[in-house]
């Protein structure tokens, strides 16, 4: 034989979807939300994703390049981070505000801790606080749908909004969070292509809606408005942020709902998504360490 | 009842529904004499012997050896040591081929259990699914059975043997069931197919009309459907605990072949000396079975096949997700091999290891519901206790976790190593 043969151990064969290939998922359950936000706010909307999708993957590649690591832009990871990031911010926000964003979503809150994979929070939700803390003011002027008017409030806030405008998403808000339409076509897609759970989402939304009841407040109004669509479909699913098994999922998608609706009912906040998935990201390594799952046969500790 | 994780396989191109043909006569064989798991056996020839088809080749008196006989006639040409794909040396006989051969053999009387369990030893039976446990041991346990399952659920893709088996050996297949069911005392007999082959159902459902306490067992076509602990808990229900054998569940497990083996040897006396095996893979123009002497070299077997229409990057014996790849083309066929690949690197579908995402695919895909990537981390960290903890034992290298991981973990191969790294450490602390 001329060449020499692979020996290697099994198996020898892949299923054949990789990192970059979920990532693309996401990215095309996203596009619903992008087209979304194009319709709702304009054009500026669109160049706002590009703009915060292309800065991020710069971010990681010089990244890689200054630190002499291997080339991660490949797996798309910091696109997601872009575009997600872009689709939780307002329409009329600066350009500096969000690349400050995202330098910080791509290289404080992942590369320096390792890169995918090893960041213990998400790094979108994580630069969206810093940019809600950093810059309250920008990050909290919303524009009206169509128009190029800042918007009093957002329904969050005043509750004032139809049922149908904020399905179709013709409510004040972050450019990406308000149709809930397109965020639900999105999140199907993930569904049927396997790439999420439906446990985070549905108990995230489920508790989010259950406390809201309780509290007196309209639970299909809570889960509709704000941004808690987005943040439960795809901000808590992040696979690196989140609990790997089952039940860490329940407790983490439950955790959430009951962080977001504590603060939206008491908090200083309108909207409390953010501060909730962050605070669950923290809290995930101490869920996955809760015993309990039993392999099949096997024999107890000690024998 | 909880469900055991699998995953689906797309059996991609189906080929190897042939009648199966028997290659042109090679001019030499290597036949390693450890064809089997347990005592390795004496080699009972000398360099310039003539042998027959069916002379005792080498032989041992220790309860966990296996004599490994003559496939052609032939004259002894060397005995040398030999690394075996799966890292186990051996003395190997290099036999120059002087003919065919004659199948004048007589057959064996067996009238006792202690006839049939020598007749089981003295064909060289071993467990022909892969594992190559000695069958003689196997049909003779130290504890209860009241169930054999004849597995016949070839779970790895391409795989095609043991369909053939049914096909063309159906009557050595049920001979073996009754002597089987005979001498061991087993109440219940399950044949394990996938439900997506039709025309073996059927002749399965014709061959047992009239046998008594012999089912028919349907299963999913998923991977690892034919995994031995697998397939007791999806036929019985019963679990096979950590670290012991089927009989702790009451259950024989035997692959279809070693079945036709002796109930077909039952009759012609013959004993084990071909192999069917399919030949695939990308690199070959045709994908089917044939029969094989043991000992046939890979290349023989290519050359048969009119040669490479690429070269391939990786021989594997076996399936593409258990199988071993072997270092040359050189090799020979063994008792336990079911088949030999040919692949292209586009067919291995590899890329290089890239960091983990912590998707869980692999935890999900796992049948005995452990965490690979848990215990590939604690393997990096030689944590002998995290290992234990999670019950690293309990993998069978399936390889599903490995198959479906998108960072293209190796984590397979790090299960492997952390199991000879725990039996190391123990055999350590035994020593001291």
């Amino acid at each position: 034989m001329a060449n020499k043969l692979i020996v290697e151990s099994s198996p020898h064969r892949h299923k054949g979807v990789f990192t970059n290939n979920i990532m693309l998922d996401v990215l095309i359950a996203l596009l619903p939300a992008v087209i979304a936000s194009a319709v709702l706010f304009g054009f500026r909307a669109l160049v706002l994703v590009f703009v915060s999708a292309a800065f991020s993957l710069l971010c990681e590649y010089l990244f890689n390049v200054i630190t002499k690591t291997r080339q991660t832009v490949g797996d798309l990871s910091a696109l997601v981070t872009g575009v997600l990031l872009a689709l939780n911010v307002p329409a009329g926000i600066p350009f500096y505000i969000l690349l400050i964003g995202d330098f910080f979503a791509i290289i404080i809150v992942k590369a320096l801790f390792g890169g995918i994979g090893k960041n213990f929070a998400n790094p979108a939700i994580t630069a969206r606080i810093v940019l809600m803390i950093a810059f309250p003011s920008a990050m909290a002027t919303f524009l009206e749908p169509f128009y190029d008017t800042v918007a009093s409030a957002t329904p969050l806030a005043d509750k004032s909004a139809s049922y149908m405008d904020l399905f179709l998403g013709n409510v004040s808000g972050s450019i990406g969070e308000v149709s809930a339409l397109a965020l639900i076509i999105g999140g199907i897609y993930l569904l049927c292509r396997k790439v999420i759970s439906p446990i985070i989402p549905l108990s995230f939304i489920g508790t989010v809606a259950l406390i809201s009841f309780i509290a007196g407040e309209d639970p299909l109004y809570a889960v509709l408005s704000g941004g808690l669509l987005l943040g439960a479909i795809f901000m808590a699913t992040d696979y690196v942020t989140s609990p790997v098994s089952d039940r860490g999922k329940w407790i983490f998608g439950i955790g959430c709902g009951i962080i977001t609706a504590l603060i939206r009912l008491y908090g200083s906040y309108p909207e409390g998504v953010s501060f909730s998935i962050l605070l669950m990201n923290i809290c995930t390594p101490l869920i996955e360490k809760i015993p309990g799952r039993k392999p099949f046969g096997a024999k107890e500790a000690g024998k | 009842m909880k469900k055991m994780n699998s995953i689906f396989i797309s059996p991609e191109k189906q080929g190897g529904h042939n009648i199966t043909e028997t290659i042109s006569l090679p001019s030499e064989l290597i036949i390693p004499v450890q064809q089997h798991i347990g005592a390795p056996p004496e080699v009972k020839v000398a360099v310039g012997s003539e042998v027959k088809k069916g002379d005792i080749l080498a032989d041992g008196d220790a309860p966990m050896c296996v004599p490994v006989h003559a496939p052609l006639n032939g004259t002894v040409k060397e005995i040398y040591d030999f690394v075996l794909s799966s890292g186990v040396r051996t003395r190997a006989i290099k036999l120059l081929v002087t003919g065919a051969g004659e199948d004048n053999f007589a057959a064996p009387k067996v009238e006792s259990k202690e006839d049939f369990i020598s007749f089981v030893r003295s064909i060289g039976a071993v467990g022909l699914g892969g594992a190559s446990f000695p069958t003689h041991i196997k049909l003779n346990p130290q504890k209860d059975v009241d169930t054999l399952i004849i597995n016949a659920a070839e779970c790895e893709p391409r795989i095609t043997a043991d369909q053939r088996e049914i096909v063309e050996n159906s009557e050595g297949i049920i001979n073996g069931i009754r002597l089987i069911k005979k001498y061991t005392g087993v109440e219940k007999v399950y044949i394990a197919l996938e439900n997506r082959e039709k025309e073996e159902i059927e002749l399965v459902k014709e061959l047992i009309r009239e046998e008594e306490g012999v089912f028919l067992s349907l299963l999913k076509p998923t991977y690892p459907q034919g995994a031995e602990k697998v397939l007791i808990y999806n036929v019985t229900g019963r679990i096979v605990p950590e670290g012991g054998l089927p009989m702790d569940a009451g259950v024989i497990v035997m692959n279809v072949s070693t079945v036709g083996l002796i109930g077909a040897s039952l009759i012609s006396g013959a004993p084990l000396m071909r192999k069917r095996i399919t030949v695939g893979g990308d690199c070959l123009k045709e994908h089917k079975n044939i029969f094989v002497p043991i000992g046939t070299k890979i290349k023989d077997i290519a050359e048969y096949f009119g040669g490479y229409i690429k070269e391939p990057a990786a021989i594997l014996l076996g399936g593409p997700m258990m199988g071993q790849a072997v270092y040359s083309d050189e090799f020979p066929i063994m008792k336990n091999t079911n088949a030999v690949l040919f692949l292209s690197e586009k067919a291995l579908g590899k890329r290089k290891e890239s960091e983990c995402i912590r998707c869980g695919r692999c935890i999900k895909a796992c049948p005995f519901d452990l965490n690979p990537v848990f215990l590939a981390d604690a393997y990096e960290n030689r944590d002998e206790e995290a290992l234990k903890k999670e019950h690293i034992m309990l993998c069978m290298e399936c390889g599903s976790c490995s198959y479906v991981c998108p960072a293209s973990r190796h984590l397979t191969q790090s299960h492997r190593l952390a199991k000879t790294f725990l039996k190391e450490r123990s055999a350590k602390k035994n020593g001291k």
